[in-house]
């Protein structure tokens, strides 16, 4: 892999990952991460959108005057969401049905049009593409962590609802990890979220320096990045 | 980014403009093309789940009509839950007679607002074919269990029999009523339950209305 993927993919996955480090797009984040399926569900529409959205903003950046950058992304990213979610509609109606209300939040999902700004208008669109897709796969495993986590405590499931996201084949991967006399409610509802994500950004804290020592790309070719700190839209 | 600095500011917000305009047609374009081509399957997938819904509350064997192209119009009445946009959808065995009808109802105190649901009678009205929720808000890992994905509490209703006589009964255990509540939520399976045997009274007291009301959904196609 070349050095500037490596890093790349460094700072999607783990260091500059935009759930846990931007903490960008909590809003549906934290409302769909109920399951992990619900988490997984989310995350493959987010990623998409954002490959989308880096490719075409990448595509277009030298025809876009610095002035009007910002309603233009926001159109992109706004046209790529709903076609998504038409897709969606169409052709994975159930999932649909659970993740619906949440699909158009991706659009005020800070990290996407964070990306556009601070990567795709100044990058080409290849390392665009895959800077959409590393981000989006940082941002996917964080859901379904999380959601696989609270299902787990509240439910003691674990990918229940798979045959809605991958097809009937998919319900025997759905567990019954152990049964409760009173679930843990707290996991699932809101609170739960707030309080796992602490957690895993506690974890991702923690890990950090020892990860840092083993898989941090030696900063010879240093990739321009800004890093994000927008705020929630 | 291109920097435009020493350009004319009046000549710079036109073409400024004009590339916003251009944009804005192609993303529209997008989106409508993407739109009409997956108008077809939304529908479908649309009406095969409401089908889907409907023959899981009425007896699917005794009825040969297109039943989800056969229904009426609600109207606005306390024991359906005061709401303007419900249906009621009919089945007819070969000799023309009802022998199923799948009601829309909606339980207005739920534990967090309105809960809706079908109901499936049989061609009295009082036998209770089935049961399903439609829409509902109630807190997750509680009062949710009325919803078929997450609990089989529903299907206890399935031939079950609701008259004017035993209203008494049609409550949760708690409340000297036949139905259980489960663990944690009262509110929720109350409001269903005592919703479920409204829906029944109505149907029982507005039978030739259900009868005789013109079909509305004929003109629907698929």
């Amino acid at each position: 892999m070349q050095p500037q993927y490596k890093e790349l993919t460094w700072q999607g996955l783990w260091n500059n990952n935009p759930a846990l480090v931007q903490l960008l797009g909590l809003c549906p984040l934290l409302a769909v991460t109920t399951t992990a399926i619900n988490g997984l569900g989310l995350g493959l529409a987010t990623l998409i959108v954002l490959m989308g959205s880096n490719i075409t903003v990448s595509l277009v950046r030298e025809l876009v005057p610095n002035e009007i950058r910002i309603p233009i992304f926001v159109m992109v990213i706004a046209a790529f969401v709903t076609v998504v979610q038409l897709l969606m509609n169409a052709f994975t109606y159930e999932l649909y049905l659970t993740l619906g209300i949440f699909i158009p939040l991706i659009v005020t999902n800070c990290a996407i049009i964070g990306r556009a700004e601070a990567f795709a208008s100044k990058n080409p669109v290849k390392a665009s593409a895959y800077d959409g897709f590393i981000m989006g796969l940082g941002f996917a495993l964080v859901l379904v962590l999380l959601g696989a986590m609270r299902e787990l405590l509240g439910n003691g499931t674990f990918l229940s609802g798979a045959h809605l996201l991958l097809g009937d084949w998919a319900s025997v991967l759905e567990v019954q990890v152990f049964e409760f006399e009173q679930a843990f409610l707290l996991a699932i509802l809101p609170p739960g979220a707030f309080i796992g994500m602490g957690l895993i950004i506690a974890l991702k804290n923690l890990l950090h320096p020892k990860l840092e020592q083993t898989f941090a790309p030696q900063p010879e070719k240093v990739v321009e990045r800004a890093r994000v700190t927008l705020e929630e839209s | 980014m291109t920097e435009q600095k020493g350009l004319n500011p009046l000549l710079n917000s036109r073409r400024n403009a004009g590339i916003l305009a251009i944009f804005a047609v192609v993303t529209t374009l997008a989106i409508a093309l993407t739109f009409t081509l997956t108008k077809e399957t939304i529908a479908e997938q649309k009406q095969a789940k409401l089908l889907a819904v409907i023959f899981d509350v009425v007896d699917q064997t005794q009825i040969v009509n297109d039943i989800q192209h056969n229904c009426i119009v609600l109207p606005d009445v306390a024991a359906l839950g005061n709401k303007t946009d419900l249906k009621a959808y009919r089945g007819y065995s070969d000799s023309g007679a009802l022998t199923g009808i799948a009601i829309q109802s909606v339980a207005p105190n739920g534990y967090s607002g309105d809960i809706r649901f079908l109901v499936g009678l049989a061609s009295d009205f009082s036998t209770i074919t089935g049961v399903r929720v439609l829409e509902h808000q109630e807190t997750p890992g509680l009062g949710d269990k009325i919803d078929l994905r997450i609990s089989d509490w529903i299907l206890d209703f399935t031939n079950t029999s609701a008259t004017a006589e035993n209203s008494k009964t049609w409550t949760v255990t708690k409340e000297g009523g036949q139905f259980d509540a489960f663990t944690g939520a009262t509110i929720t399976p109350r409001a269903l339950v005592q919703a479920i045997h409204k829906t029944a009274m109505y149907a029982q007291n507005n039978a030739d209305y259900l009868l005789a009301a013109d079909n509305v959904c004929a003109q629907e196609t698929i």
